[in-house]
């Protein structure tokens, strides 16, 4: 009998040592901790395994860890930046050679649609819009041409 | 983490929007202030040295490379230390218990050599016992014990509910237990 009111109890002695009881639950618990030696040694050990895995001593990361990781960070913003470079340069350019012989109702690029307008001070403009991560789009402006 | 005080968060939010704005000094910062912590993690939930070297570099890769799309919903401790678990948790799928561990950390010098063996004797075991958990289980325990963070806190982490994180805790504490029962019963433990 008292073991089966025990296992009732098992739940609430794990969350105990993690600090995670409610107010109410800790009075439950308290009231049959008083009356039960079982479980009394069963929240000591429960404790004293916590505390074993605690003190483990934490390990010190390698000096050269953040370097190489700042260094990683840098290489990756740097051809990041001229793969975008080059890849806009490009579409660019074949862009501009299109768009001019077209009617001016837009080209369609791989991903990237280009679509030609003018500008209010007479010269002309492209426009490359292309789907962007994350569902953004992305619009880039290249002027040609035209201009006073 | 729960762990970390509010003015802590508060400058790590500050770092973020920097950061967020190209500003690689102040990702810079927030490397400095959570690598310690995240190659901790990743060495409790890998349990070797080499390992937690490179998802360390991994996760903070992929925190710079993500972070326009962290929206600060969380602390960026705890969305850090998400994706430092799922690397973890896919390196673990990809791992066998019992071929972990095969590095040991070397034993600080002391002046009490004996004490010293003892200790690292213990903490070997413990470590071991930890690594023959199931990787769920010992990623809850991890997040309890050493972020002291709320089941609620590992729940979102882990993305289960509060009960299952419940469960988690009470079985691993029932292994570890088991498995740390043979050096218990020669005193080492």
């Amino acid at each position: 009998m008292m073991e089966r009111e025990c296992n009732k109890f098992r739940r609430m002695l794990s969350r105990a040592v993690d600090g995670q009881l409610a107010e109410a639950e800790r009075r439950k618990l308290d009231f049959h901790l008083a009356g039960c030696s079982s479980c009394r040694g069963e929240l000591e050990q429960l404790q004293k395994d916590r505390l074993l895995v605690a003190v483990l001593t934490e390990v010190e990361p390698p000096p050269y860890l953040m370097p190489r990781v700042m260094a990683t960070i840098r290489q990756k913003q740097f051809t990041g930046q001229r793969r975008l470079t080059l890849a806009h340069f490009v579409r660019a350019a074949v862009a501009v050679l299109l768009v001019s012989a077209s009617a001016g109702s837009g080209v369609l690029l791989g991903s990237s649609i280009a679509r030609k307008i003018s500008s209010q001070s007479g010269s002309e403009e492209l426009l490359l819009t292309e789907a962007g991560e994350n569902g953004t789009v992305d619009v880039y402006s290249v002027a040609f041409g035209g201009g006073r | 983490m729960s762990s970390q005080p509010g003015g802590e968060s508060r400058l790590d939010a500050e770092l973020v929007e920097q950061a967020k704005s190209g500003n690689l000094s102040a990702f810079e910062e927030l490397v400095t202030r959570h690598q310690r912590g995240l190659y901790n993690f990743l060495f409790r939930m890998t349990g070797e040295v080499a390992a937690a070297e490179e998802l360390t570099q991994t996760a903070l890769v992929r925190a710079w490379t993500g972070l326009s799309g962290f929206r600060q919903a969380s602390s960026f401790k705890t969305w850090l230390y998400r994706i430092g678990a799922n690397l973890a948790m896919n390196y673990r799928l990809r791992t066998r218990p019992a071929e972990e561990l095969t590095e040991s950390i070397p034993a600080p010098e002391s002046r009490q050599p004996e004490v010293e063996y003892l200790r690292h004797r213990r903490e070997r075991i413990v470590r071991e016992a930890l690594s023959k958990l199931p990787a769920d289980q010992r990623l809850a325990l991890v997040l309890s014990v050493y972020e002291g963070q709320s089941y609620k806190e590992i729940a979102a982490v882990m993305k289960r509910s509060v009960r299952a994180v419940d469960s988690l805790l009470f079985r691993a504490k029932q292994n570890l237990r088991r498995l740390l029962q043979p050096a218990r019963d020669k005193g080492i433990v």
